[in-house]
C-alpha cells in the first residue's frame, strides 16, 4: 500500500480547442492521506473542476489532456492507465459527487436501479438480493426511506437527488470522494444538511475527501488541509488551523477570499473585494500570475515564485515570504 | 399502471374518433369524383336498362348519406360492402390485399429500425470522423434517392446481373413455401426501408449528440460502467423519444404508401388495389381501403403513445 492516498506531482492539463489551447491547469502538486479531507477553494476557472476530472480521468475526451505531471492514486499511475484500470477505479476507488443533482441523475431510470449499477458493476458476485440489501441500507444512511428506491428523480426534491447521489457515490464504499461543489445548487438550509451528511459518511467509512468549494466556510466546517487554486496553480497549502488562524502569512489572494467574506461586526458598507479578473487561460504566464491584482507586486513577481514553508506543513507561493 | 389503462382507453377513443371522420369525408369526395363504377364495369356497350339494374343492386340509387350509414352500419356486422368491378366481397380481397402489403413493409421497418438506428449511434459515438461523413452521405442519398430508381438499379444487379433474386412477383407461402416467399419479397422490403432507415438514423445521430454530454452520462462514466452500458442504458434511452415519434409515423406513412413498390415489383398489394379501384371508381373499395390505413395509421400513433409512457417516467405520470 502506498502511502499517499493521492499524490498529484507537477500536474498540468490543457484544453485543446478549435480557437485555442486553454491552459487550465498549470504546475499542480497536492497530496492527500487516507481517510483526509482537503478543501479546494478557488474562483472559478481557477481549474478545481479540472482537477478532479482528471484523478478520474474523466476530461471531455479529445478536448482536454494530461500534458504533464503525474497522478499516482492509491498506487496507481493514473496518467499510465488503461481505460479497462479506470473503469475499476470509477465508482469503487475514487467516486465523485457532483455540482448538480438535477441534471446529474438519469431522468428515466429508477433511482434504486442507479446506486445498484455501481455495485453491480463492481462486484459481479453479489446477488439481487444482496445488492437490494446493500441499496436500501446506503438509502437509509443518506436519509431516503428504502421503499422509494422505486421512484425516479423528478419525483425527488433537489435535497432529496443531491442524497440520491452521494448515495450512488458512497455505495462501494470508495477510498476517495470528489465532491465538486456539492451544496452550490442547493439552497441555504440544505447546504448545511448536506455537508453534515457528507462529513458524517466520511468519517464513518474513513473515505479520504476532496471538497472543491468557493466557499471558504465550508472549508473550516469540514476540512483538515486547505489548499488555494489560482488559475490553475496551487498558491496555498496547509492545514486548516494554519491558515483559518494565520498570524498574517497568507498569500495575498487568500488574504483577499478572507476580507472577501462579509462580517458582523464591521460597520463598513461595501464588501472588500480583489480586483481585476483571473488572466486569460488561453496565455502562458511566466512570472506570478495573482501580480496583476496584487497590492505587494514587485519587480520581483515578474519571475515565478516557488511554494516556501512559512510555517509548519503550511507553504505559500509568493515573492513576500522569500 | 392505473394511468397507462385510462391513456389508453383515452386515446383509443380519440383514434374512433378520428377515423370515423376519415371516412365520411372519403365517402363523401368519392361522391364528387366524376365517373360511376357500374357504367365503368359494364363498358360502353350497356344498355340503360342494365345500368339502372345494376345501380338499384348496389344500392347506388339511394340517398348518399343513407348509403353511408348503410356502409357504417355493415362494418359494425363485419361487412365492407360488394366491390362492383371484382364482382365480390370486398373484406376477404381488402385482407388478402393487407397481408401482401405487411409482408413487406413490416420487414422492411425492422430493416430501417435496426440499421437506421446503429448507423445513427455509430455516427454520434465518431462525431466529426470519417465515419460519421460517410453515415451522413449514406443518409442524405437514402433520403434523396427516388424510391423507383434505386427499385429498377436493384432489379438490374441482383435480377438481371447476378440473377440471384426473382425481378418482381409475389407468391404466398401457401403456394411456394417461405424459401420463394422470402426471395420475392427481399427487394421490396430493401427499397421501402431505405427512406425510413435514412430518416432514422439522422433522427437517433441527432438525439444521440443531444444526449451524449448531459450530466447524467458523465455520473455513468464516474460509476465506472461500460461504455456499451452507458450508451444504451443512459443515453440511447434518453435519446428514444423523438426517434419512436419518427419512426410511428413512418410506419404509418409506409404501410399507406407503398403504391411505387408495389408497381415496381409487381406485388398484389393495398397500393395497387387502391390505385386500381380509384382508376375504376369502385369507390366502397376505395372508402374501405382508406378506413384500413386510417386504422393502422391509428394503431402505430397508439403504440407510439403508449412507448412513450414506457420509456419515459415523466409521462407517464402526467
Amino acid at each position: 500500500m502506498a502511502d499517499k492516498l493521492l499524490e498529484i506531482k507537477d500536474l498540468s492539463i490543457n484544453y485543446n480547442t478549435e480557437m485555442a489551447t486553454v491552459y487550465a491547469v498549470n504546475g499542480l502538486s497536492l497530496s492527500l492521506d487516507y481517510g483526509e479531507t482537503l478543501g479546494l477553494v478557488g474562483e472559478t476557472g481557477a481549474g478545481k473542476t479540472t482537477t478532479c476530472l482528471s484523478v478520474m480521468k474523466l476530461l471531455p475526451e479529445g478536448v482536454g489532456e494530461i500534458a504533464s505531471g503525474s497522478i499516482e492514486l492509491d498506487g496507481v499511475d493514473i496518467v499510465k492507465a488503461h481505460e479497462d484500470k479506470m473503469r475499476e477505479l470509477r465508482g469503487h476507488t475514487v467516486s465523485m459527487i457532483f455540482q448538480d443533482p438535477m441534471s446529474a441523475l438519469n431522468p428515466v431510470m429508477t433511482v434504486g436501479d442507479q446506486i445498484a449499477e455501481v455495485l453491480h458493476e463492481h462486484n459481479p458476485n453479489m446477488t439481487r438480493e444482496e445488492v437490494g440489501k446493500a441499496v436500501d441500507n446506503m438509502m437509509e444512511m443518506v436519509g431516503i426511506p428504502a421503499n422509494r428506491k422505486v421512484e425516479y428523480p423528478h419525483q425527488f426534491s433537489g435535497g432529496m437527488k443531491q442524497r440520491i447521489v452521494i448515495a450512488i457515490a458512497l455505495v462501494c464504499r470508495p477510498k476517495l470522494i470528489l465532491a465538486d461543489e456539492p451544496t452550490t445548487a442547493l439552497d441555504v438550509t440544505i447546504q448545511a444538511q448536506m455537508l453534515g451528511l457528507i462529513h458524517e459518511l466520511q468519517v464513518e467509512l474513513n473515505t479520504a475527501m476532496i471538497l472543491v468549494t468557493h466557499d471558504l466556510g465550508v472549508v473550516a466546517q469540514t476540512c483538515e488541509k486547505v489548499a488555494v487554486m489560482y488559475a490553475g496553480e496551487c498558491i496555498e497549502y496547509g492545514p486548516c488551523s494554519a491558515i483559518f488562524d494565520s498570524v498574517g502569512n497568507l498569500h495575498p489572494y487568500t488574504q483577499g477570499l478572507f476580507d472577501a467574506i462579509p462580517k458582523l461586526d464591521s460597520k463598513a458598507r461595501r464588501l472588500e473585494t480583489i480586483d481585476g479578473m483571473m488572466p486569460d487561460p488561453t496565455e502562458k504566464l511566466q512570472g506570478c500570475r495573482f501580480a496583476d491584482r496584487c497590492k505587494h507586486a514587485t519587480d520581483k513577481c515578474k519571475t515565478a515564485p516557488q511554494m516556501k514553508e512559512v510555517s509548519e506543513g503550511h507553504f505559500v507561493k509568493c515573492h513576500l515570504y522569500d | 399502471m392505473k394511468n397507462i389503462g385510462n391513456m389508453i382507453l383515452r386515446r383509443i377513443g380519440q383514434s374512433v374518433i378520428v377515423i370515423f371522420i376519415v371516412t365520411l369525408i372519403v365517402f363523401l369526395l368519392m361522391q364528387l369524383v366524376p365517373g360511376d363504377p357500374i357504367v365503368n364495369f359494364l363498358g360502353p356497350s350497356a344498355t340503360e336498362e342494365q345500368i339502372a339494374y345494376y345501380t338499384k343492386l348496389f344500392g347506388y340509387d339511394q340517398p348518399v348519406l343513407i348509403q353511408y350509414f348503410k356502409w357504417i352500419g355493415g362494418l359494425f356486422r363485419g361487412e365492407m360492402g360488394r366491390s362492383v368491378a371484382m364482382q365480390s366481397e370486398i373484406a376477404p380481397i381488402l385482407v388478402q390485399r393487407l397481408k401482401n402489403t405487411l409482408s413487406f413493409v413490416l420487414p422492411g421497418f425492422v430493416l430501417a429500425v435496426v440499421v437506421g438506428v446503429f448507423l445513427g449511434i455509430v455516427a454520434a459515438k465518431n462525431r466529426g470522423s470519417a465515419l460519421d461523413s460517410v453515415i451522413s452521405i449514406i443518409a442524405n442519398i437514402g433520403m434523396s434517392m427516388p424510391m423507383f430508381w434505386f427499385g429498377m438499379i436493384l432489379i438490374l444487379v441482383f435480377a438481371l446481373n447476378l440473377h440471384i433474386l426473382p425481378t418482381s412477383g409475389y407468391i404466398s407461402i401457401q403456394e411456394g413455401g417461405f424459401a420463394e416467399f422470402a426471395k420475392h419479397m427481399i427487394l421490396p422490403t430493401i427499397v421501402i426501408a431505405m427512406n425510413p432507415l435514412a430518416s432514422f438514423a439522422r433522427q437517433t445521430r441527432s438525439s444521440m449528440l443531444e444526449v451524449i454530454r448531459q450530466d447524467y452520462v458523465t455520473t455513468a462514466k464516474a460509476k465506472g460502467i461500460s461504455q456499451r452500458a452507458i450508451t444504451f442504458k443512459h443515453q440511447l434511452r434518453n435519446a428514444l423519444i423523438p426517434i419512436v415519434t419518427v419512426m410511428g409515423m413512418s410506419l404509418g406513412g409506409m404501410i399507406g404508401g407503398t403504391v411505387l413498390v408495389e408497381s415496381i415489383f409487381v406485388v398484389p398489394g393495398l397500393g395497387n388495389l387502391m390505385i386500381t379501384s380509384i382508376k375504376g371508381r369502385d369507390f366502397m373499395v376505395v372508402c374501405n381501403g382508406v378506413l384500413v390505413i386510417s386504422i393502422a395509421v391509428a394503431i402505430c400513433n397508439l403504440i407510439v403513445d403508449i412507448l412513450y409512457g414506457f420509456i419515459d417516467p415523466r409521462i407517464r405520470n402526467d
